[in-house]
């Protein structure tokens, strides 16, 4: 029954909020603009593909991510900064405080937004489309804090931006940062 | 019942001092207790008399009034949910801390023209990290740092890891501007004056706030151009485009360089290619990009890297630029040297190294500028002769991450 309000709540509150922002024909046209990109999403990995480069994804692999050598992804250790699924995290990895790699900590609540990012695996030789999850609703975790950049852009490119607190859509409006969790999206070749 | 020091006397004089000076305190507590009478109340009924004494001369600080050296260097404690503004000054090649103003999570603090009083834009929840969100303004005295105007806000402020110019003062100081990201883009117009939120102007797909006179701001788009926006009183605005100034592939930094009185900006690429313009009421004038590394400095990495990585003494045409020798994508990366080159040509004026890994700099607008440098690692601000790159000052235990540092523009 509560779970039955809450979504009631957040439908309407959805609903209010698009009356308040959208006018009936733009609202027509945002829904075929976000049809459109969501039919374009799976490109996505084919853009930054390019943009990388094949040969660029797998020479990073013999940097690491200081300022002289760069990005070097290890398979190993998913707390370690160096973790490959982690190229592009701006945070503190959910794995070492209670979560793992793809489930939030107890207690807190998981954005649907995401940024993306074209991580290699260096056990198989791909690159994989990341899509970074902020776990929020709570005090930012202290525990294993990682700053990596690979592939990472400006602001006005929010899509692939990591400083942004990625907590829309997080139960309650939480835009609390707590960690992140690095799930995998699929191939991105 | 008060106990002085056991320190024993002998002789009759010795008592005579110890009586006299038992009476004199007890004349001067029972001297005292109207006084004190109203304060007292809020002092725990366990500490007596003994724990408010009353002491002449204690007062409250006051910082002296700002000047071209006055900075403010912001911790966000990474994105924790209050942060710490501390107020500086870089006079006489020394550094000195004035004072702290708290802030809410990832604050945008920014300095008025006058320099009198600066102004944060905040936010809290009321049960620590979740609860009901409370978007606020507020604006401090830049002497005793109190509060002068708390103006309610809606809850729309873009929270990100501190990008300076997703907020702004209008260029005469009587608006804020204060950029939404979601649900849809649009800025946030702040009546300072009138101390009301005024409403939320819709703007396309933009970012970043550099205002221009007469009621005047430009965005950076998505497309490369910029989106200059004139707003009325009632926040009724009139929008064009320029010309896009910079290819897709050409990645501009967060924090650019911009003065809010001369209009200047300067946005170099996560490469080191310079873009400049000059923001006027009349629209963008964009000039000739700067490279700021040779090819030979660009085979050897050369490459700008930090969080906030550029600024410029504007009377001096000088660009800084923070640097070092870095591989593709650490581009946030810290960086050891700044890079001083001539605005208009971008001839290579020189290179200072502060042998430190330095995240953030500034420098101070006076006729013997101060380049102010900030290092996360060490939780450190260091200030150098911008002229001469000599060391000046430093100061450690600035918060958890001090990350952006906030200067006068004029």
């Amino acid at each position: 029954m509560k779970d039955n309000k809450r979504f009631d709540s957040t439908i309407e509150k959805l609903a209010r909020t698009t009356a308040n922002y959208t006018g009936r024909r733009s609202f027509i046209g945002k829904v075929g603009m976000f049809l459109a990109g969501s039919a374009l999403l799976p490109l996505l990995p084919v853009d930054r593909r390019a943009r990388l480069g094949l040969g660029e994804a797998q020479a990073a692999s013999v940097n690491s991510m200081t300022r002289e050598r760069g990005w070097v992804p290890q398979d190993k250790d998913p707390q370690a900064c160096d973790y490959w699924r982690h190229c592009s995290i701006d945070g503190q990895i959910c794995d070492c405080s209670g979560g793992s790699l793809t489930s939030c900590p107890p207690g807190s609540s998981l954005s649907p937004s995401s940024w993306v990012a074209s991580c290699f695996n260096p056990g198989d030789g791909q690159t994989y489309l990341i899509a970074y999850r902020d776990c929020c609703g709570k005090q930012t975790a202290t525990r294993c804090g990682c700053f990596n950049t690979h592939g990472e852009l400006p602001v006005y490119r929010p899509e692939f931006n990591n400083d942004i607190v990625w907590c829309f859509g997080a139960e309650n409006d939480d835009m609390t940062y707590h960690c992140t969790i690095s799930p995998v999206v699929g191939k991105a070749s | 019942m008060i106990t002085l020091n056991n320190q024993t006397t002998n002789g009759q004089r010795g008592l005579k001092t110890r009586l006299a000076g038992k009476l004199a305190i007890a004349a001067l507590l029972v001297a005292t207790q109207p006084a004190f009478a109203e304060a007292q109340k809020a002092v725990p009924k366990q500490l007596a008399t003994v724990g408010s004494l009353k002491i002449d001369n204690l007062t409250i600080s006051k910082a002296p009034p700002s000047d071209a050296k006055r900075f403010y260097l912001v911790d966000p404690g990474h994105f924790n949910m209050t942060s710490q503004t501390f107020v500086m000054d870089a006079n006489n090649s020394k550094l000195q801390i004035h004072g702290i103003i708290d802030g809410g999570k990832l604050p945008h603090v920014m300095t008025s023209s006058t320099g009198k009083f600066v102004g944060i834009a905040n936010t809290t929840y009321d049960r620590i990290a979740h609860g009901k969100r409370d978007d606020y303004v507020r604006l401090h005295d830049a002497q005793t740092l109190e509060p002068v105007a708390d103006i309610d806000i809606p809850e729309i402020r873009f929270l990100t890891g501190l990008i300076e110019r997703l907020s702004a003062f209008s260029t005469d100081d009587k608006f804020m501007l204060v950029q939404q990201f979601s649900p849809s883009s649009g800025v946030g117009l702040v009546d300072l004056e009138q101390k009301k939120y005024v409403k939320t102007m819709e703007v396309p797909d933009c970012y970043h706030i550099f205002p221009a006179a007469k009621q005047n701001f430009f965005m950076h788009c998505r497309d490369g151009s910029l989106l200059q926006v004139a707003y009325d009183d009632q926040g009724n605005t009139k929008q064009k485009n320029t010309k896009v100034f910079h290819a897709e592939n050409e990645y501009l930094h967060n924090n650019p360089y911009y003065s809010n009185s001369a209009g200047r900006l300067v946005w170099p690429t996560y490469e080191g290619k310079i873009f400049q313009a000059k923001l006027s009421d009349s629209g963008a004038e964009f000039l000739k990009p700067i490279e700021i590394f040779s090819d030979k400095e660009k085979k050897e990495k050369w490459a700008p890297g930090g969080w906030q990585p550029v600024a410029m003494h504007k009377e001096r045409n000088e660009i800084y630029l923070l640097a070092d020798k870095r591989a593709k994508w650490t581009h946030k990366t810290a960086s050891r040297y700044v890079v001083v080159a001539d605005a208009t040509t971008g001839k290579r004026l020189r290179r200072i190294d502060m042998k430190h890994n330095i995240d953030s700099i500034a420098v101070t607008q006076d006729k013997n500028p101060t380049l102010i440098a900030a290092s996360l690692e060490h939780k450190s601000v260091y200030t150098f002769d911008a002229l001469n790159g000599k060391p000046l000052a430093s100061m450690d235990e600035m918060g958890k991450a001090p990350q952006m540092i906030v200067t006068m523009d004029k």
